[in-house]
């Protein structure tokens, strides 16, 4: 077996020509040395069986970033038969220090010589034969892209693997000054020898939407308008179908599921539909909105218009220990917490990205907001009830900049911000497809396990013991909102509430389902019923407490895939719930003091 | 050699975000956003104009 990595510098479109050879089969591999996911896939190349590895993107094998310090280990432990190295062909002059760095080491390499339909674009000419008889290794020139240039690149990749390699590979070893001159140098000879630069580059589009887009003026209010128009895309088209999709899994229930079991009521049944059933569903319910976020949100962060959202917003972020990438994904957070969860990948620093993940969970989402509409329907006028939801809106706002503020110092990203704006690009569709797919295939597959045990144990403890009403406060959730009730009474959250706040661990749309099934009463009668048995100071601290304390448990599922740290998310579901019941107290007690 | 980038460079600076942001500059081919602590640790010899 012949391993082939895939090495170079972040926005080369290295992941795009790994899909391309790939054909985005990839699976997850476990590496010696590495404790992180590398995505590998097997296939036959030259006569042998070969394993493709997409190593993450770096900038050094010297440097000591997360992802440069997984790189050097899996150097250091793996054998290398190849390393086919991926540079952008407009920056060449930049990115050939990877490839002399690895010859170095004698690891035997190909160039691949990637985006090259840009640099023709640009101006930019590129000896590719010189280059290779200087370098002495074999120099393709590819675009990923449009698939241009694979033939000639695993034809080259063939040769190398056929060839005997007599020379032992070497460990990777701190470079001194004289190296990197050396290198440096270099550089700067194959440069001169092989590279023909226009007198004037010729990207004069990135320079004008730049003119634009980033005006000192103008660039804020479009950022915000371009954010708003994804938000309502994404939630106009997903949110019908997610309805649609929640419908017809009723349906499925109702007229298929529940008949198989006409004649065997009882405990088999409720853990089929009420756990198994409802856990499939809720995850499955997600599977719209997350497809068209990573549709909308690959062609945004493709297109380069990301780093100049990060630009933008970058002065004010930079005060909460974030960056302008981070405010992205939180304005996305108020759509749905997963995909922006799940969108936090494009961060290279662990401690930023894990400080944003644990601030996203605040944004008030979608679910929480159907949740929101109902009460607030219910128990205010149409005078005040706008001004309750805006209330919440700038709470969850200020919930995201005090925790960030706080928690800025324990998640202190030790490495310097240092964003690239590359050229403005448009993916192509089959790039946005095989994105999306890769990314819906993660969500399902590690998410669902968590969901469904979670969902079991919210099953147990509203059905168990079984004598007594469903969620009634004799099952176990209902003892549990007794024993609780010393905490949730200084709050004025009682123990019928303290329940749904237990469904609404599972996701925020149940919990007034779960309101009907605890008053055994729907829609306008629950919402009347609500009128009658809680006052508005309680509405609103329940629906305070509703959008800090814990997210549900798509969130919390996505939150440990996404940060492979169990710890951390005990931490922050701690935290969350600690905030809810602070901000909670505070406006209830102050709330019964001006009151009475 | 961090983020790819020798020493001896040309910089320009492209422009800068308001109340104190970040710049944004131009290395080569290579364009950047860059925070102004990490602007400051550049150090420049000498500036041909």
């Amino acid at each position: 077996m012949k391993r082939i990595a895939f090495l170079g510098m972040p926005n080369t479109g290295k992941s795009t020509l790994f899909n391309r050879l790939s054909g985005s089969s990839a699976r997850v591999g476990n590496w010696p040395g590495i404790t992180v996911d590398l995505h590998a896939v097997k296939t036959f190349l030259g006569g042998h069986m070969a394993e493709l590895v997409d190593l993450p993107g770096i900038y050094d094998l010297q440097g000591l970033s997360e992802d440069e310090k997984i790189v050097q280990s899996f150097i250091n432990n793996n054998k290398i038969d190849l390393a086919i190295v991926v540079l952008c062909s407009t920056q060449i002059e930049r990115q050939l220090s990877l490839l002399l760095q690895l010859q170095k080491l004698h690891i035997p390499c190909v160039l691949a010589l990637n985006m090259y339909d840009e640099a023709k674009k640009m101006g930019i000419a590129i000896d590719a034969v010189l280059l290779e008889k200087k370098l002495k290794t074999p120099v393709i020139k590819t675009s990923a892209k449009y698939g241009e240039g694979m033939v000639e690149l695993l034809k080259a990749c063939t040769q190398v693997i056929n060839q005997k390699v007599s020379t032992p590979i070497k460990k990777i070893k701190p470079l001194n000054a004289s190296d990197l001159i050396s290198n440096e140098k270099t550089i700067q000879t194959l440069i001169k020898l092989t590279v023909k630069y226009p007198t004037k580059l010729n990207d004069k589009n990135t320079k004008k939407l730049d003119g634009l887009f980033l005006d000192p003026y103008w660039g804020l209010p479009i950022f915000f308008f371009i954010v708003f128009s994804i938000f309502q895309f994404i939630f106009t088209l997903g949110k019908p179908i997610q309805d649609l999709m929640t419908q017809f899994f009723n349906f499925f229930r109702l007229d298929y599921l529940e008949p198989l079991f006409i004649n065997h009521h009882g405990i088999f049944e409720s853990l089929l539909l009420d756990g198994l059933y409802l856990g499939v569903t809720t995850v499955a319910a997600f599977v719209p909105i997350i497809i068209l976020f990573f549709l909308i949100m690959s062609v945004v962060e493709d297109s380069g218009y990301f780093s100049r959202a990060a630009f933008l917003m970058d002065t004010l972020m930079e005060k909460i220990g974030l960056d302008g990438r981070g405010f992205v994904m939180m304005l996305m957070g108020f759509g749905c917490n997963v995909p922006a969860l799940m969108g936090t990948k494009i961060m290279r620093t662990k401690e930023l990205r894990l400080l944003t993940m644990f601030v996203i969970p605040f944004s008030l989402c979608s679910a929480r907001l159907q949740v929101f509409l109902f009460i607030i329907t219910a128990l205010f006028s149409a005078t005040y009830g706008p001004l309750v939801l805006f209330c919440l809106y700038l709470l969850s706002f200020f919930t995201i900049f005090i925790s960030a503020l706080i928690f800025k110092h324990q998640f202190k990203n030790k490495e310097p911000i240092i964003i690239e704006l590359p050229p403005y690009r448009f993916p192509t569709l089959s790039q946005i497809v095989k994105r999306s797919m890769i990314e819906i295939k993660h969500f399902l597959t590690r998410a669902t396990k968590f969901i469904i045990i979670g969902v079991l144990l919210v099953w147990a403890l509203t059905h168990f013991p079984m004598d007594v009403p469903i969620a009634s406060e004799l099952t176990y959730s209902g003892q549990l909102g007794k024993w609780l009730s010393p905490i949730f009474d200084p709050i004025g959250i009682n123990e019928q509430l303290v329940i749904a706040l237990i469904f609404g661990f599972i996701a925020k749309e149940i919990v007034i389902g779960a309101l009907a099934v605890i008053y055994g009463v729907e829609g306008s009668a629950l919402a009347h019923h609500l009128y009658s048995n809680v006052s508005q100071i309680q509405a609103i601290s329940f629906m305070i407490f509703t959008l800090i304390y814990t997210p549900c448990l798509s969130t919390i599922a996505t939150l440990k895939n996404e940060s492979k740290n169990l710890s951390f998310v005990i931490y922050s579901v701690f935290w969350a719930l600690l905030l809810a019941w602070v901000f909670s107290f505070i406006f209830y007690q102050t709330s019964l003091y001006f009151s009475s | 050699m961090p983020w790819g980038l020798g020493a001896e460079k040309k910089i320009t600076v492209l422009r800068k975000a308001q109340f104190k942001g970040p710049f944004h500059i131009m290395i080569d081919t290579t364009e950047l956003m860059i925070r102004e602590h990490e602007a400051s640790l550049i150090n420049i010899t000498s500036a041909a104009l």
